[in-house]
C-alpha cells in the first residue's frame, strides 16, 4: 500500500456477541480483498487461557484450536491476526467469578497491580497466545483504567501515585510480552493524555515530562483512537504529541457498529476522511479501524462493508467510481444499496444527519432508544422534536426489498427492515399514549391499545425471528440469551401496557401513575444502554 | 410495651417495589394490632423533594401530599411514621439521569464537601419535616466503602476517609437539627473504625475516646443484625453501641429480601436471640427491616408471621396466644404464612436453607448455560409439587386480601416442579446424544413449562399490583417476558438440532464449572455470564 504498511480492523468479540469462525473466514476474505492486511480479534477474557478454567467460561470464548484455525486461514489471505486483549481494565465478565473477583481485583473492571497472582494471570495469557498466534504483535489495551490503585490496592499499599503505579505495570506487562517475543502496543489516550482530568483529546502538540517519557518501554507502540474529530488539526496535535511517546504511532478509527442494530457508515466515512488525511499527512503508516460492539454487540460485523471498503480507498488512493466498483465487484451488492442499512437511525429523513450534540458528536442511535423505550415511562421519547415520523414505513419497504434481491448478505437487510416495520409503530407509541391520557381521551385509548399495540406484537416477533436468524448466521450462539431477554421482556411489557390501557378504558383501574407523572427534559440522545432505556430502576 | 419504647418496622421503598398508599395503610392498621407502635419507610430517592424535579424521577416517588396522608392515618393507628433515608451512599438510581452527575463523588456516593451536597440534603429535611410530623429521622451513612476517593480525590487529593465521613456527618446533624430533628444512623461506621474495617463483633469493644468523641453528641445509633446465631455477639453488640450513645436502637431482619419468598423460619432464629437480648440490655428502641434488594420481589405483607413472631417475643406471649391473635388480626393461620417459605426449602421442610434463594436462582437459571445448576445440592427439585399442592390449598381456602401471597408462591412452586431441573436435564440429555428425548423434553417439559411461567407471571403480577404502585414493574416484565422467550427460543433450538437443521448446541458442549458462591443475589448473574 502506497500510504500504509499495516491497514486493519478490528472486530469486537467481548460485547455477547462473539463472531463465528465461519463468519469471520468469510469476512477476512473480503476485507484481504479491499486491501487490509491486518486484522485484530478484540477478546477481553473470550479466548481459551491454558490454565485459567474460569476466564471466559460461559462467554462463548475462542478455543485454541479455533483460534489457530483462524491464524492460519488469516495468513493464507495476506493478513495479520494480531490479538487485541486486556491486561489492566475491562474485566468486568472475569470479576463476576468467585476465582478472579476477590483475588485479582483492585476496584471496578481493574487488575490489582503487584499482586502475584494478576502477573500468574498475565503470564498464563502470554504464554497460550505464544502457543495460538502466529504474529508476534500483541495489543495491550490499557484504557479507562480510571479508578486504578484505589480500591484494594490502596488499602493495601496506600496511596500511590496513579501514573507511577500505571509505569509500573505497564513496565512489568511489557517485560512479560517480551519474553514471548511480543512486541506491544497500547492506547496512548487514556493514559498519556487524560493526565489532567477531562483532558481527552488536544488541539496543540503536547510536551510530556521526561518522568513519563523515560518509563515507557522503548519498543511499546502508542495507538491514538479518535472516532469522533471533525477537525483535522486535533488528529494532527494527538498524532505529533503520540510520536513524543513512541516511535512507533498507530491510528486507530471508527467503523461505528455499537450501542445500535444498524451501522453508521456515513458518519464514519466523514471522520475517516479527515483521520486518514491526517495519518498520510503526519506519516502515520499504520491504521486499523474499530467495530466495537458496546452493549450486547447488536450491529454485525459485516454492516460496516462500506465504510470499510471507504477506509481503504482513501488508503490507495482509489477514485469513487473504482472504489463503488470494487465493491460491487467483492459483495455482490452496491456501495449505495448497502448504506441503506444506515436508515434504522435516520429518523429525520434521509438526508439530515444524527448526530448528538452532547456528546462528541457521536452519532444517535434513535432506532434501539426508542424501540426499548418504555410506552408509559417514555423517558426518551417524549423529548423529541418531532411528534411523529413517517420515514420507517419507506425504509421498511426500501430495505425489503433489497433482502428480497437474495444476495449474501441478505439476512441484515430482513432484519433492519423488520426493525423499521417494528419502528413505525413503536416510534411515537409512548407519546401518542400520553395525549391521549392527558386528553381524558379513553375510547382513544382504547382503540390505541387495540389496534396499535396488537399489531406492534406480531412485527416484534417478525424482528426477533429475523433478528435471530442473522445473529446465528454471524456469531456464536452465546450471547444471544441476552437478546431473548431484551426482546421477550419487550413484547412483554407491551402487551401488559396494552392490559393495562384496556383496563382503564373499562374503568377497572381509575389512574395509569406512570401517565400521570409530568416528563422531564432529557439531554441524553446518546444512551446506549438497554437498563437505562427500560426503567429509572435498577434491572 | 413493657419492654420496649418504640417497637417497629422499616419497609423497603427503594428497590423498584414502592409499596402502594393503600397496601401501607391496611399494613399500618395490622401491625399496629400486632402490639407495633412505629413504622419507617425506607427511601432512597423514593420521595418528592421540592425544588428537585429528577429526585426520584420515573421511580414512583411518594409525594408530600401522599407521605402526609400515610403520616396521618399511621397516626390514627398509634404508628409513628419516621422518615428512613440516605444522605450519603446508596443514591444509584439519583444518578441515573445525570442531573446529579456533579455531586457524584464515586459509586452510588455523594461528593462530601461541595455546597450543592448540602443543598439537596437540606431539601430533603425541610420537604420531609413538611409532611411528616415525627421529628425523629434515620440518615443512613452506611456502606460508603469508596468514599473520598472519586471526584472528591481529584479534587481534594487523598484524605482520611474517616475524618471526611465524620466532617460530613456532623454537617447533616447539623442540618437535621435546623429541622428539629433527632437523627439516627447505622453505626457500622464506629465500628469499623475501631475493628480494622470489620463490624460484628464478640466481645465488647472499647472504643476509645477519640472515637466516642467525634459521635455528634444527639445522633442515636443503629445497631443491625440480620444474620447472628449467638446470643454473645448480641451482647458485645449492644454493649459496645451503648459507648457510642445513649439513644441506642437495633434493627432486626424480617427476612424478604432473598428472592420471591420469605425467610421466616430464618428470621424467626434470629429474633429469637435478638429481642431478648435487647431486654437484657435494655435498648428499647427495635425495628424490623425488610429490605427488598434486587428488585422487591417479595412483598412486605409475606413478613406478617416473622413481624407476629417478633412482637410475641417483646410481649413474651406463649406460642398458642401468639398464633391465636395472628388468626384474630389477619383472619389467616400463623403457620400458613410460615409456609410462605417453602420455595426455597430444596432438601425439605426439615432442613434449614439459611437464605438461600434457590427459587429465585433456579427460576432464573438460564437452560442452557445452566450457571446455577450445580448450586443445589443434589437436590431434584421433585419436592415442588409437594409443595405448591399445600400452597394451592391454602390459596383456594383463603379469603383474604393475602390470598394472592399464597397464590403466586403456589404458581412459583408449579414452574419450578418442572424448572429446577430443566439445565441438569438438558445438558444429560444432550451429553448422551439422545436427540429423541431431547426431542420429547422441548415438546413436552419446555412447552409446559413455558405455560406455568406465563401463569405466575399473571399471578406474581396480581399480587404485585395489590400491594406496590405500579411503577417497578417494567422490570419484572423483562425479566418475566425474557425468561418466558428464552424458554421458547431454548426449545426451538432443541428441536432444530432433533431434526438435525444444526449440528451442534454450544452451550452445552461447554462444562458447568462450580460457581463457588452458593447463591446469586442478582437475577442477571443467575442467568448469564455476559453483561446484561
Amino acid at each position: 500500500m502506497k500510504h500504509f504498511d499495516s491497514l486493519g480492523v478490528m472486530i469486537d468479540c467481548s460485547r455477547n456477541a462473539v463472531p463465528n469462525v465461519k463468519g469471520l473466514k468469510r469476512f477476512f476474505e473480503i476485507t484481504s480483498k479491499m486491501g487490509y492486511n491486518t486484522v485484530m480479534l478484540y477478546t477481553e477474557d473470550t479466548y481459551e487461557v491454558e490454565n485459567e478454567p474460569y476466564f471466559g467460561h460461559k462467554r462463548g470464548r475462542y478455543s485454541i484450536e479455533e483460534l489457530k484455525e483462524l491464524d492460519a486461514y488469516a495468513s493464507s489471505l495476506g493478513l495479520e491476526m494480531i490479538p487485541f486483549i486486556q491486561t489492566l481494565a475491562h474485566l468486568a465478565t472475569l470479576k463476576r467469578w468467585r476465582a478472579y473477583r476477590h483475588k485479582v481485583f483492585d476496584i471496578d473492571d481493574i487488575l490489582l497491580i503487584d499482586e502475584p497472582r494478576t502477573y500468574e494471570l498475565i503470564e498464563n495469557i502470554f504464554a497460550t497466545l505464544a502457543k495460538t498466534f502466529s504474529s508476534r504483535r500483541v495489543h495491550l489495551g490499557l484504557d479507562e483504567a480510571h479508578h486504578v490503585g484505589l480500591g484494594k490496592y490502596l488499602d493495601t499499599h496506600g496511596y500511590t501515585d496513579r501514573y507511577a503505579l500505571l509505569l509500573k505495570h505497564l513496565n512489568r506487562v511489557c517485560e512479560i510480552a517480551r519474553k514471548y517475543g511480543f512486541e506491544t502496543m497500547m492506547m496512548a489516550n487514556d493514559l498519556f493524555f487524560n493526565m489532567a482530568p477531562g483532558v481527552f483529546c488536544t488541539d496543540e502538540i503536547k510536551e510530556f515530562p521526561a518522568e513519563i517519557t523515560e518509563n515507557i518501554p522503548k519498543d511499546l507502540a502508542m495507538v491514538h483512537w479518535d472516532y469522533f474529530g471533525t477537525d483535522e488539526k486535533r488528529y494532527d496535535a494527538m498524532l505529533l504529541s503520540s510520536k513524543k511517546l513512541s516511535d512507533q504511532v498507530w491510528f486507530s478509527g471508527g467503523a461505528w457498529t455499537w450501542g445500535t442494530f444498524s451501522p453508521h457508515n456515513r458518519y464514519s466515512i466523514g471522520r475517516n476522511e479527515i483521520a486518514i488525511a491526517s495519518c498520510k499527512k503526519n506519516g502515520i503508516r499504520k491504521a486499523f479501524f474499530t467495530l466495537w460492539g458496546d452493549n450486547g454487540g447488536e450491529c454485525p460485523y459485516f454492516s460496516v462493508l462500506p465504510a470499510l471498503m471507504h477506509i481503504a480507498a482513501l488508503a490507495n488512493d482509489m477514485s469513487e467510481t473504482e472504489m463503488k466498483n470494487k465493491f460491487k465487484e467483492i459483495t455482490g451488492i452496491s456501495f449505495d444499496d448497502f448504506l441503506t442499512l444506515d436508515l434504522p437511525n435516520y429518523i429525520f429523513g434521509e438526508n439530515v444527519t444524527v448526530e448528538s450534540p452532547y456528546f462528541q458528536h457521536s452519532p444517535c442511535n434513535y432506532a434501539k432508544t426508542y424501540l426499548y423505550d418504555d410506552p408509559f415511562l417514555a423517558s426518551m421519547s417524549v423529548n423529541t422534536k418531532i411528534n411523529d415520523t413517517d420515514v420507517f414505513g419507506d425504509y421498511a419497504v426500501r430495505l425489503a426489498k433489497l433482502a428480497d434481491e437474495k444476495n449474501e448478505f441478505s439476512y441484515l437487510f430482513s432484519a433492519l427492515s423488520a426493525l423499521c416495520s417494528v419502528l413505525e409503530i413503536k416510534f411515537a407509541l409512548g407519546k401518542r399514549t400520553r395525549t391521549l391520557y392527558e386528553n381524558g381521551d379513553k375510547e382513544g385509548l382504547r382503540k390505541l391499545a387495540e389496534t396499535e399495540y396488537t399489531n406492534l406484537l406480531p412485527r416484534l416477533e417478525d424482528f426477533y425471528r429475523t433478528y435471530r436468524k442473522q445473529w446465528y448466521t454471524v456469531n456464536k450462539s452465546y450471547g444471544f440469551e441476552i437478546q431473548d431477554i431484551r426482546l421477550g421482556g419487550l413484547s412483554r411489557r407491551i402487551q401488559n401496557c396494552k392490559e393495562i390501557l384496556i383496563s382503564y378504558a373499562n374503568g377497572e383501574i381509575d389512574r395509569i401513575e406512570e401517565l400521570e407523572e409530568q416528563p422531564l427534559p432529557m439531554k441524553d440522545t446518546y444512551i446506549t444502554s438497554w437498563a437505562e432505556m427500560v426503567s429509572a430502576n435498577i434491572v | 410495651m413493657k419492654h420496649f419504647d418504640t417497637f417497629g418496622v422499616m419497609i423497603d421503598c427503594s428497590r423498584n417495589a414502592v409499596p402502594s398508599v393503600s397496601g401501607l395503610k391496611r399494613f399500618f392498621s395490622t401491625i399496629s394490632k400486632m402490639g407495633y407502635n412505629m413504622a419507617m419507610l425506607y427511601t432512597e430517592d423514593t420521595y418528592e423533594v421540592t425544588g428537585e424535579p429528577w429526585f426520584g424521577y420515573k421511580r414512583g416517588r411518594y409525594s408530600l401530599a401522599e407521605l402526609k396522608e400515610l403520616d396521618e392515618y399511621a397516626a390514627s393507628v398509634g404508628i409513628e411514621l419516621i422518615p428512613c433515608i440516605q444522605t450519603l451512599a446508596h443514591v444509584n438510581a439519583l444518578f441515573h439521569f445525570r442531573a446529579y452527575n456533579k455531586i457524584r463523588d464515586i459509586d452510588d456516593i455523594l461528593l462530601i464537601d461541595d455546597e450543592k451536597t448540602y443543598d439537596l440534603i437540606d431539601k430533603m429535611f425541610s420537604s420531609l419535616s413538611s409532611a411528616i410530623k415525627s421529628r425523629k429521622i434515620h440518615i443512613g451513612m452506611d456502606e460508603a466503602h469508596n468514599v473520598g476517593r472519586g471526584k472528591y480525590l481529584d479534587r481534594h487529593g487523598l484524605c482520611d476517609r474517616y475524618e471526611i465521613l465524620l466532617r460530613h456527618l456532623n454537617r447533616v446533624c447539623e442540618i437535621a437539627k435546623k429541622y428539629g430533628y433527632e437523627p439516627m444512623m447505622w453505626n457500622d461506621m464506629f465500628f469499623r473504625l475501631a475493628n480494622g474495617g470489620d463490624y460484628y463483633v464478640d466481645t465488647p469493644l472499647d472504643f476509645s475516646k477519640e472515637i466516642t468523641e467525634k459521635v455528634p453528641a444527639d445522633c442515636g445509633m443503629v445497631y443491625w443484625d440480620y444474620y447472628s446465631n449467638s446470643a454473645q455477639r448480641y451482647d458485645a453488640m449492644m454493649e459496645s453501641t451503648k459507648q457510642l450513645s445513649d439513644n441506642v436502637w437495633f434493627a432486626g431482619g424480617t427476612w424478604v429480601w432473598a428472592g420471591f419468598a420469605p425467610h421466616a423460619r430464618y428470621s424467626n432464629i434470629r429474633n429469637a436471640l435478638a429481642v431478648p437480648a435487647c431486654i437484657r440490655h435494655g435498648v428499647r428502641n427495635a425495628f424490623f427491616t425488610m429490605w427488598g434488594d434486587n428488585g422487591g420481589e417479595c412483598p412486605y405483607a409475606s413478613a406478617l408471621g416473622a413481624l407476629m413472631y417478633a412482637a410475641a417475643l417483646a410481649e413474651e406471649m406463649s406460642e398458642d396466644e401468639m398464633k391465636a391473635k395472628f388468626k384474630e388480626i389477619t383472619g389467616e393461620t400463623y403457620d400458613d404464612f410460615i409456609a410462605l417459605d417453602l420455595p426455597n426449602y430444596i432438601h425439605g421442610e426439615k432442613r434449614g436453607v439459611g437464605t438461600a434463594n434457590y427459587s429465585k436462582n433456579r427460576l432464573y437459571d438460564d437452560p442452557f448455560l445452566g450457571i446455577m445448576t450445580l448450586n443445589g445440592e443434589n437436590a431434584d427439585g421433585t419436592i415442588y409439587s409437594v409443595y405448591a399442592e399445600k400452597l394451592h390449598k391454602i390459596a383456594d381456602e383463603s379469603t383474604t386480601i393475602y390470598k394472592t401471597l399464597f397464590a403466586s408462591m403456589a404458581a412459583l412452586c408449579d414452574v419450578l416442579t418442572i424448572k429446577f431441573s430443566l439445565a441438569d436435564r438438558t445438558r444429560t440429555l444432550y451429553a448422551n446424544g439422545d436427540k429423541e428425548a431431547l426431542r420429547a423434553l422441548a415438546e413436552n417439559e419446555y412447552t409446559e413449562c413455558i405455560k406455568r411461567v406465563e401463569t405466575f407471571y399473571t399471578v406474581y403480577r396480581d399480587q404485585w399490583y395489590t400491594m406496590n404502585k405500579t411503577y417497578g414493574f417494567e422490570v419484572q416484565d423483562a425479566r418475566l417476558g425474557g425468561l418466558m422467550r428464552r424458554l421458547q427460543s431454548c426449545k426451538d433450538r432443541l428441536l432444530a438440532y432433533a431434526n438435525g437443521e444444526i449440528d451442534a448446541i454450544d452451550e452445552l458442549c461447554e462444562e458447568v464449572l462450580p460457581i463457588l458462591d452458593g447463591n446469586y443475589p442478582i437475577w442477571a448473574a443467575t442467568l448469564t455470564a455476559n453483561i446484561m
